[in-house]
């Protein structure tokens, strides 16, 4: 009977030592213990509340922007002018690149002593530069198509033309 | 004694070139069939006449300024140059110009360039290519590549076929009885008149000056107008197309035959539509400064397509 308690005693014992587990070689746990104190203390520098202010601020703003945008939009249709058609913009990149290449035009000849004394070409010239600010003025109001920005293309070229016309004063000779 | 002498030398040089610059001139040379013939002179007056002989003959007496002329066979051309010292500036005296009579070979091209020169032409056959800065050009009965060009000038032209291209730069043009297929008109500052039976292809530019033309039934029309009235009679082939653009000037075509034709038409900028051809009517943009007209008229073959920018269009039956 004796030996049937030692053998328990023995088995209570052994069954103790092999619970306890396997101890680590270093005690790692105040380490994780102490960063996980650390995040409650940084989570309590920028308060709930704070940020549900300014969330809410915000929708507020874009909401009557909006409101505005749509207020405007309904009650101004008619006066509002259509937007700028990708012709006109074109036109206008003509246009300006056109200008310059004929100031420089200009002043090459005037530099090389010619000048532009017919009247007739300063009228064609003027009718021209005039049609282009019309067609101009009508791409901007109605869009314009590929049909108008020809125009402008074949305009530009009789301006050119008209300028070496009026400038230059004998036909180059060719050899046959 | 010395410097008499001296005088007297100066004096005989002198004379010797004014004897030169008022010189008759009758050259002739022997070419080929088909041999070009180039002619550059600066001022005074050119007649071109043709003939049976495989000649080419120049007539005439040269420019007072005259200090040479090249009358020469070179490859496959004769070369004709009065030459004259360089000057600057318009003060020509046409009464001091050359005054030569050109004879050649009907079928020889022929391409002149001048700068204050007159020139009349008749019966070439070979291609005909004439450009000026100041002058007046005259030509009847030409076939094959037609090329009249002057800056200030006006040109005159009947019976030319083949390919046309006329261009002026403040003078009139008037091109009659054209037997050609294709032509293209360019004008600045001056009127147009264009009278032809066989015309199919046609280009128009013009700037600053009034367009008649009277077409038979064409395949292909451009037209591109500033400043100035155009009025088109012609008839459209069921393959046809027709562009015509316009700012500031007014659009009127007049069509011969039944019109079987899909049209596009609009005007920007307060121009107006005027539909003869059938009912339909323009309908202005939502902004009222544009308006449009699509319309189809017959078996609507053919396209028709104008646009205009400060004028207005008109379509009608002539």
């Amino acid at each position: 009977m004796k030996d049937k308690k030692q053998q328990l005693d023995a088995m209570i014992h052994e069954h103790q030592q092999q619970d306890s587990g396997v101890t680590p070689p270093a005690d790692l746990w105040a380490g994780i213990e102490s960063r996980l104190e650390e995040r409650p203390v940084q989570q309590t520098a920028t308060p709930i509340a704070t940020k549900w202010w300014f969330a809410g601020g915000l929708s507020a703003v874009a909401a009557s922007l909006m409101t505005v945008a749509v207020i405007v939009g309904l009650q101004s249709p008619v006066t509002k002018q259509p937007d700028v058609s990708e012709w006109y913009l074109l036109a206008q990149q003509m246009n300006q690149a056109q200008h310059q290449q004929v100031d420089a035009m200009a002043s090459g000849y005037q530099l090389a002593g010619y000048e532009m004394t017919q009247n007739n070409y300063i009228e064609s010239l003027a009718s021209l530069r005039n049609a282009k600010q019309q067609l101009l003025l009508s791409m901007q109001e109605n869009g314009g198509d590929a049909q108008m920005i020809d125009m402008l293309r074949w305009i530009n070229e009789q301006e050119i033309q008209l300028l070496k016309h009026a400038y230059q004063q004998q036909p180059v000779l060719e050899e046959i | 004694m010395k410097t008499v002498s001296l005088l007297a030398s100066a004096l005989l040089a002198s004379a010797s070139f004014m004897a030169f610059a008022q010189q008759s001139v009758d050259k002739t040379l022997d070419v080929s069939a088909g041999t070009r013939v180039y002619l550059n002179n600066e001022r005074g007056e050119l007649e071109v006449i043709t003939h049976d002989k495989d000649q080419v003959r120049l007539v005439g007496t040269l420019d007072k300024r005259a200090e040479d002329l090249i009358f020469e066979l070179r490859g496959n051309g004769v070369r004709i140059e009065v030459r004259t010292p360089e000057q600057n500036g318009w003060s020509y005296n046409d009464e001091d110009g050359s005054e030569l009579t050109l004879y050649m070979p009907e079928s020889s091209p022929l391409k002149v360039e001048g700068v204050s020169m007159d020139v009349n032409a008749s019966d070439l056959s070979g291609g005909t290519d004439i450009t000026l800065v100041s002058g007046d050009i005259k030509l009847t009965n030409a076939s094959q590549n037609v090329l009249l060009k002057t800056v200030s000038g006006d040109i005159d032209a009947s019976q030319l076929a083949g390919e046309v291209v006329l261009e002026t730069v403040s003078g009139d043009i008037k091109d009659v009885e054209n037997n050609a297929n294709r032509a293209k008109y360019q004008a600045v500052s001056g009127d147009l008149e264009v009278r032809s039976n066989a015309l199919r292809r046609f280009e128009l530019q013009n700037v600053s000056g009034d367009v008649r033309m009277k077409l038979p039934t064409i395949d292909d029309g451009q037209v591109k107008n500033v400043s100035g009235d155009v009025e088109l009679h012609l008839g459209l082939s069921d393959t046809a197309t027709l562009d015509a653009s316009s700012v500031s000037g007014d659009l009127l075509f007049r069509f011969s035959d039944d019109v079987n034709a899909s049209f596009n038409l609009k005007a920007n900028a307060g121009g107006d539509i005027i539909n003869e051809l059938t009912a339909d009517k323009a309908e202005e943009s939502r902004w009222g400064t544009a308006s449009s007209l699509q319309f189809s008229a017959g078996s609507g073959a053919a396209q028709v397509k104008v646009s205009t920018v400060s004028g207005s269009i008109e379509i009608k039956r002539d």
